[in-house]
């Protein structure tokens, strides 16, 4: 159950038209912002495999956590992002292309660093983590 | 020359210069030593040639402690002794293993890794090593055309391991030693207790019976205790003729401290995330031109100091994963992977790392003689009280975190521990390392140990002991080269020591 990403560019560019022929400017933002914030996390989640398996612990991970269970989607893509420096308001696409290395980097350094977590006996990055929470709460958005 | 004890005569007394008693592989090393020299041996051996069930059965004990294990199989009683089924891995204690830390109570050997040197290297020839060199594991990678992993050295490093054919001294020195006119070994001669002299600070006789039941008696000059690290202890608290508590306990050493490696295999299961991981260099024997050699990962030694942690090593081996939840390949792409097929959440993909552990020195942990349980011969049996410290349980922890840490850093694959699943129980595969270590420790006083630095026993002019009850602290290696090292040196410090 991979979180889906249905609007195509096309259908993109058609709702923002009308969006903008509505006159409603505030709400086309919205949308635009909304997209992208999907594209990011899409990207972030991107970077796991075997859908099933990083939801599952994603889902673990948040339980033994409730810190994080505060948080939203959004709020938790940002609190990740902010690790490799960037956040959802200001990321370009440029930067969402670099993302994607530095955030390698980044899971390689919580290995450095003794940035870890155990889940179920695994011994898994903090960020790796957060990105499995990440798609746990996205996939149930 | 061989004996069998079973055909002499009812109380013969045998005499001669040195007697040692156990042919395993420190005896049976002493006695080399002393082939051709003008000096008379005496070895007297348990057993035969062969395996013999009732003669086995006088290893059996009781386990009272936090873990057990099978006495009687751990140690085999037949001429070669326990190396008729060892395993013949070895490789040198490290210089830090000898040092006094001051976070391990109870460290520090009297002697240093320096004081060894040289009979480490003569060793290799007795334990049909070749000439490993253990520090240099660029020539292995080189040798075996593989690579180490880059390890970050800050944490871990990869170190080389000798491979022993395994040596079964039994076989490989028997006719070399049935040649020996200075040697005679008796067979089936079991020591029941080394006599005290009642008024001089030494050894009188020793007391002996043949498997049948004769018995004997054996004076030498100097006498050599080689049955093993929990032998060594029983047959001391056994010799209480003179000194009620037995013999070198005047302080109540003799049987304390006693401890093995603490294994986990697995202790940890690496799941890759990397298909064509080679990881031949750690995993399996590589035949090298003249040695068999293979690596294991070790703790930084400054690690180890900041950390206050203990030795340990790693091997990997392919054996059953632990965990339940294969999270196989979900990482994949984060460790670079993407180009390759991902591979599935499956459990066929992972290897174990197999946790050797530096145990904490503990005077609780003993080796006591049954009150109620006695042998064939009506020696009391013994009860192995071994104690397991919680520390062993952090530093097995920080071992397997480790391990784990290095194979994420390098975009590896990940590591499960039932360790990382409850931290505060050893995991249900804890074994031991079926290595009998510091019964009878080495130190400077009388008052830390029951030995000194030349493995005479305190207060007894006389007496020697050899093998590794005289281990103060155990390190990660196996301890045969150093049981072998330290009988060699201690054969130069008698032969010195003869008038
Ligand atoms: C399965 C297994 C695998 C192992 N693998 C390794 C390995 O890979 N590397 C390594 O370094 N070590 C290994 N070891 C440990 C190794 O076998 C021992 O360290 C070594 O044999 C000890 O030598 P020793 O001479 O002190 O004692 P032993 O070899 O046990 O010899 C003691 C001898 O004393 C005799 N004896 C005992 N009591 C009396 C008595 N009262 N009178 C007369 N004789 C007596 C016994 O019959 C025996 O022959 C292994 C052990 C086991 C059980």
């Amino acid at each position: 159950m991979k979180f889906h990403f249905s609007t195509t560019r096309r259908q993109l560019s058609k709702k923002i038209l009308v969006l903008f022929s509505s006159g409603s400017v505030l709400s086309a933002c919205d949308f635009f912002t909304k997209t992208t914030t999907d594209e990011v996390i899409k990207t972030l989640t991107g970077l796991l495999r075997h859908d099933q398996m990083a939801i599952k612990l994603g889902q673990i991970y948040l339980k033994t956590n409730p810190q994080l269970q505060l948080l939203d989607a959004i709020q938790l893509a940002n609190r990740i992002l902010q690790k490799v420096d960037l956040s959802l308001e200001t990321i370009s696409a440029t930067e969402l292309t670099s993302m994607t290395e530095s955030l390698k980097r980044r899971i390689h350094d919580d290995f450095s660093n003794d940035s870890v977590v155990t889940i179920e006996g695994w011994l898994l990055s903090q960020t790796e983590t957060e990105l499995c929470a990440l798609y746990f709460l996205s996939s149930n958005a | 020359m061989f004996i069998d004890s079973r055909e002499l005569e009812k109380n013969q007394l045998l005499q001669a210069d040195l007697c040692i008693i156990g042919a395993g592989a420190a005896g049976i090393t002493i006695a080399r030593e002393f082939i051709g020299t003008s000096k008379k041996v005496i070895l007297l051996e348990s057993g035969g040639f062969e395996f013999n069930q009732d003669i086995q059965d006088l290893n059996r004990g009781k386990n009272t402690g936090h873990h057990s294990f099978d006495l009687h199989v751990n140690r085999l009683r037949f001429f070669g002794g326990t190396t008729n089924h060892w395993a013949g891995h070895c490789r040198p204690l490290e210089a830090i293993d000898f040092e006094k830390k001051p976070w391990v109570p109870y460290s520090g050997w009297p002697i240093n890794r320096s004081d060894l040197n040289e009979y480490y290297f003569k060793a290799q020839t007795i334990l049909e090593l070749g000439e490993p060199d253990y520090g240099d594991l660029g020539a292995f990678e080189k040798a075996t055309n593989l690579k180490a992993l880059e390890l970050d050295n800050k944490r871990l490093q990869s170190v080389v391991y000798g491979q022993s054919p395994p040596t079964r001294f039994g076989k490989v020195y028997r006719q070399e030693l049935e040649n020996a006119a200075n040697i005679d070994i008796y067979l089936y001669a079991n020591v029941l207790t080394i006599n005290a002299h009642p008024s001089l600070s030494g050894i009188k006789d020793l007391s002996v019976t043949s498997f049948t039941g004769q018995p004997f008696t054996v004076q030498a000059n100097k006498y050599i205790l080689a049955t093993g690290g929990i032998e060594n202890p029983r047959l001391l608290l056994l010799s209480n003729n003179v000194y009620p508590q037995g013999l070198g306990n005047q302080n109540d050493l003799v049987g304390r401290f006693f401890m093995d490696h603490l294994l986990l295999r697995p202790g940890l299961d690496l799941s890759f995330t990397h298909p064509g991981l080679n990881l031949r260099l750690y995993h399996g024997i590589h035949q090298l031109e003249g040695r068999k050699q293979f690596a294991v990962m070790t703790i930084a030694q400054n690690l180890l100091r900041a950390e206050k942690l203990a030795n340990f090593r790693a091997h990997l081996y392919r054996t059953r994963p632990r965990y339940q939840l294969p999270i196989g390949g979900v990482f994949s792409d984060i460790d670079d992977f993407a180009g390759e097929n991902p591979l599935k959440p499956a459990r066929n993909n992972s290897i174990g790392v197999h946790l050797v552990l530096d145990p904490t020195p503990n005077p609780e942990s003993r080796i006591t003689l049954s009150q109620t349980d006695v042998d064939r011969f009506n020696q009391p049996r013994v009860n192995v009280k071994w104690l397991i410290d919680n520390t062993d349980l952090n530093n097995a922890y920080r071992a397997m975190e480790l391990i784990a840490l290095e194979f994420g850093r390098l975009g590896l694959g990940r590591g499960y521990s039932d360790l990382f699943k409850d931290q505060h129980h050893w995991p249900n595969n804890l074994e031991a390392g079926k290595h009998h270590c510091g019964t009878t420790r080495m130190a400077d006083t009388p008052q830390l140990g029951v030995v000194d630095a030349d493995c005479k026993v305190f207060g007894v002019d006389n007496l020697y002991i050899a093998g590794s009850s005289v281990f103060p602290t155990i390190g990660y290696a196996n301890p045969t080269f150093t049981i072998v090292a330290l009988a060699l040196r201690l054969s130069d410090h008698i032969k010195s020591n003869f008038v």
